[in-house]
């Protein structure tokens, strides 16, 4: 890579940033690489541009602001900021965060599924019991018909009552295997993240 | 180097060379990296940082049909550097203290 397009590829990088936080970082390494003796060496030395862009980010994001300028835009700034600089550096944190979001969207569609039968469940207990009771004043009139209705109004209930009981062990057991996978998942990266 | 070298320490370094002569991005990212084991890349941010922070200002000097810009120590930079100065003394006789034994008040 020549140093025009480690330059370029950088300002490409840095978008976000003030332009005149830009035209700094692009500015310094022109000059850099024309001060260099070996201008492909200097550039292969520095790494990619987006590492190098990660830096400056990185940098941006975490200086002291001053209190006048700490309003809700400014944070919100810092935050898309680190964001970019996240997705910037080396791979292993956007990996990171793209478990971390597939581990999420699994708990949340888990928990919609686990929910709606348990909201079946209890639908079937209480038309099971509306029938079962229907069913009794029905007799008055058709014993066969009352009984039929009775039947069915008790089968709805018990079936009704077997769904939510195992959808409560379910989930809890879901959510137990959850808990310790991620748990074990964070001991055994953020460990290793910490230690180096 | 077993020992990594970064923020404070960084700016220290920076601040040192620069309060000896002013120098330009390359040499001065050169220099340091001579010395310590940063990458590249992390020096830009540094001096820049301290650029902002007023700690350094920067004046250009035409050279070879460009301009090379020349960073310089502020007043606020040397005082920052006299504190550092005085907090890796204390630092470096407690780790002193640690590594070779004795009583961490030993020595200079």
């Amino acid at each position: 890579m020549t140093g025009t397009e480690f330059t370029q590829q950088l300002s490409h990088a840095l978008r976000g940033l003030p332009e005149e936080e830009i035209e700094a970082a692009v500015a310094f390494y022109e000059e850099y690489f024309n001060d260099a003796e070996d201008e492909t060496a200097a550039v292969a030395a520095l790494g990619t541009p987006g590492e190098a862009a990660a830096q400056i980010i990185a940098d941006y994001a975490t200086k002291p602001v001053p209190v006048a300028e700490r309003t809700a835009k400014r944070g919100f700034r810092t935050v898309w900021m680190v964001l970019l600089a996240v997705f910037a550096a080396p791979i292993g944190l956007p990996i990171a965060i793209a478990v971390g979001a597939v581990a999420f969207s699994l708990i949340i569609s888990l928990a919609a599924v686990l929910f709606s039968v348990g909201v079946s469940g209890v639908a079937c207990i209480v038309a099971g019991v509306v029938y079962a009771v229907v069913g009794i004043f029905v007799g008055f009139q058709s014993v066969p018909t009352a009984l039929l209705t009775i039947g069915a109004g008790l089968a709805a209930t018990g079936i009704g009552l077997a769904l939510t009981k195992s959808i409560l062990l379910a989930s809890k057991k879901c959510f137990d295997a959850i808990a310790r996978g991620l748990g074990r998942f964070i001991q055994k990266h953020g460990a290793r993240r910490v230690a180096e | 180097m077993a020992f990594q070298i970064g923020g404070a320490l960084l700016d220290a370094c920076v601040l040192a060379r620069l309060s000896r002569e002013d120098e330009y991005g390359y040499a001065l990212t050169q220099g340091v990296k001579d010395t310590l084991e940063v990458s590249e890349s992390t020096m830009y941010p540094v001096m820049r940082r301290l650029q902002t922070e007023d700690c350094l200002t920067v004046y250009d000097v035409p050279y070879a049909g460009r301009n090379r810009r020349y960073y310089r120590i502020t007043e606020l930079g040397r005082k920052k550097l006299r504190v550092y100065i005085d907090e890796w003394g204390v630092f470096r006789q407690k780790i002193d203290a640690i590594l070779k034994g004795g009583d961490a008040n030993d020595g200079n």
